[in-house]
């Protein structure tokens, strides 16, 4: 089952965006791009209309992935998996009040990211 | 102004101790006030010298503190807002007005050999006024005090009580003083330089009413309230001024002379009451501030040792990422013997290149001193020298130059400037035909640094994509599949720009935007 539209990474390491891609395309999985702070990860999700975004939550500007997946959530359903390092109480309650919002913690492992992926496309 | 004075000293409350204080003391000064009238007493009729010229002198100094002593007063009713404190307040502006009064109307105090207003009666009606006035309104504040009238009025009330006061205050001095001016018309008070029988029933009066003040403060309010202790004093001084004065019978006796003395002292009391309380909060300031001092210093304290602990933690922490990332290197050079093809001990080397940039970037941080930036100079000439190393460059007979400005960088900045240096000093060296290398980092454009690597090797094609590894050439100059990747990705990461040319060799600049901190 593919999503429809692509999956979005946003990210703002080169080098993490890049290895989630590869391995989303590894599940056979279409990136339609890739974002580095919150203001492109809105953009994206508006030209892309995504069938999934991964989001990290430390990104470039003073925005983070919690506030682009609250802006996101206003003009689009489409799921979010959170992926992240941080493991903050504070951090983690902002995710869980975001709707249609999954986590996963640094470092992700495949079978992690294929599982979850796989659980967002079929909700 | 802001009077420092606690509002419990007025509302019938006293501060802790108070009540002790006024109990010891007020009564001693109140004896010996009226032991040295009662050794005047004897003497009081007798002719002192005349002096005019003394009175002057003597009303100035009594003015000028009841004036004080009035501003203060009010101030503080500002504040407090009752009426036993207004009544007080009004009987020394009252007081400074018909002192004023007495100065025109005194024979001789400004025109030699007559009043500068009003005939031979004018200052003894002023002065009758005077006293029974300031007596009637001291009497009358002691009374709401002891019957309780301490409430607070609301401001705007207060405001206007305020006017009223200072306008009625200054009504009566206005009109004691035309009353004077035109004496002809008043009862006799003065016979030469004799007191009339009506003046001694008058001063009687006015001496009956400090009496009763006295006795209101000293049966009920002494013990409770400081200003009210300070008061009896006053009236004590007044009572005994006026009976000094009655008992002399005739200006410039000696009990007459004796109770300008007297007035003096009393005039003063209230003002010293004030001058205390201010000696008081003074102390109190200070020992606040003292307080206040030593509270920053041991918080200042507490702060650089937690700023000491967090720095011992946070190069705890660097120092121990950089020991992993060394234990990742040795283990991938364990895995190195295993690899025969050329091709897979490259990109062994190239990877162990790259984590060892990873682990000096936080060998920079452990040793820099904020632990935030570090400079940029040894490091890259650290980290040149090592892939150099690793790639047999002196060995080939590649000569390399390093050269970099002296910029600070932070982690987010240093961390692809690490690899980016170690992948384009990495393709240089391995290009055909190169004998010379020279990295450079170096201040571009305002906000801008430019990392340079040029050597002098055999012209290559250009990629120009970071997505399709496809599409970067083996050859390409900034490197094979995963070095352009890499080059063309962490330039973007840092919103830099890529800038490639080609003559005698191949020169690979890199714009990149400094971070703030650095810029």
């Amino acid at each position: 089952m593919k999503p429809d539209g692509g999956i979005l990474v946003v990210d703002d390491e080169f080098l993490i965006a890049d290895l989630l891609s590869a391995m989303l395309e590894e599940m056979g999985l279409d990136v339609c791009g890739s974002a580095a702070s919150a203001e492109e990860a809105v953009a994206a999700v508006r030209r892309h209309e995504p069938g999934l975004v991964l989001m990290d939550v430390r990104l470039r500007g003073a925005r983070d992935g919690v506030d682009a997946a609250a802006e996101i959530n206003a003009i689009s359903s489409v799921p979010i998996i959170f992926i992240t390092g941080s493991r903050e109480r504070e951090t983690v309650e902002r995710i869980e009040a975001i709707r249609r919002g999954s986590v996963l913690f640094k470092p992700v492992r495949f079978d992690q990211l294929q599982r979850e992926v796989l659980r967002a496309i079929a909700a | 102004m802001a009077i420092a004075l606690t509002s419990t000293m007025l509302r019938g409350g006293a501060p802790a101790g108070s009540k002790a204080r006024g109990g010891r003391w007020v009564i001693p000064v109140i004896l010996m006030q009226a032991l040295c009238t009662t050794a005047i007493i004897p003497i009081s009729s007798l002719p002192g010298p005349e002096l005019p010229a003394l009175t002057p002198f003597f009303l100035s100094g009594i003015l000028t503190t009841e004036l004080a002593t009035s501003f203060l007063l009010f101030a503080w009713f500002h504040d407090i807002r009752t009426w036993p404190l207004l009544l007080i307040a009004s009987a020394y502006l009252f007081s400074a007005l018909l002192l004023t009064d007495y100065l025109l109307t005194f024979p001789s105090a400004i025109v030699p050999g007559k009043a500068f207003v009003g005939g031979p009666q004018a200052a003894a009606w002023v002065f009758v006024i005077w006293t029974i006035g300031f007596a009637g309104l001291a009497l009358a504040a002691a009374a709401l005090q002891w019957r309780g009238a301490t409430q607070a009025l609301d401001p705007v009330r207060a405001t206007a009580a305020t006017g009223k006061a200072i306008g009625a205050a200054a009504a009566v001095a206005l009109l004691t003083l035309l009353a004077a001016a035109f004496e002809d018309d008043l009862p006799t008070l003065m016979a030469g330089p004799f007191f009339t029988l009506l003046d001694q029933v008058l001063t009687a009066f006015g001496l009956m009413l400090l009496l009763f003040g006295t006795a209101i403060i000293l049966l009920h309010l002494r013990g409770q309230n400081e200003l009210f202790a300070w008061l009896a004093v006053v009236l004590v001084g007044m009572f005994c001024a006026g009976l000094l004065t009655a008992l002399g019978g005739a200006r410039y006796t000696i009990g007459w002379s004796a109770a300008r003395l007297s007035w003096v002292v009393s005039g003063s009391v209230m003002f010293l009451f004030f001058v205390r309380q201010f000696v008081r909060r003074q102390h109190v300031l200070v020992d606040a501030r003292q307080a206040l001092e030593d509270a920053v210093a041991q918080r200042t304290a507490d702060l650089t040792d937690a700023i000491r602990q967090r720095d011992l933690l946070l190069r705890e922490v660097y120092h121990r990422v950089k020991n992993n990332l060394q234990v990742v290197d040795a283990l991938i050079a364990l895995e190195f013997p295993r690899f025969r093809d050329p091709a897979a001990r490259e990109a062994l080397t190239e990877l162990r290149n790259r984590v060892f940039a990873l682990g000096l970037v936080h060998q920079q941080f452990m040793s820099s001193e904020g632990l935030v930036t570090f400079p940029a100079a040894p490091f890259l000439r650290e980290l040149c020298d090592h892939v150099s190393t690793s790639l047999d460059v002196a060995e080939r007979g590649i000569r390399l130059d390093v050269d970099v400005a002296p910029i600070k960088v932070n982690l987010d900045f240093a961390i692809p400037v690490g690899l980016l240096t170690t992948t384009l000093l990495s393709n240089a060296a391995r290009r055909a035909g190169t004998t010379a290398v020279r990295v450079s980092f170096q201040r571009g454009a305002p906000g801008e640094a430019i990392l340079a690597v040029e050597d002098d090797g055999a012209a290559a094609a250009i990629g120009t994509s970071a997505d399709d590894p496809a599409e970067n050439p083996p050859d390409d100059p900034l490197g094979g599949s995963s070095g352009a990747r890499i080059v063309q990705g962490l330039t973007r990461q840092l919103e830099g720009r890529i800038d490639v040319s080609q003559d005698d060799g191949v020169r690979v600049r890199l714009h990149l935007p400094l971070p703030d901190i650095a810029a």
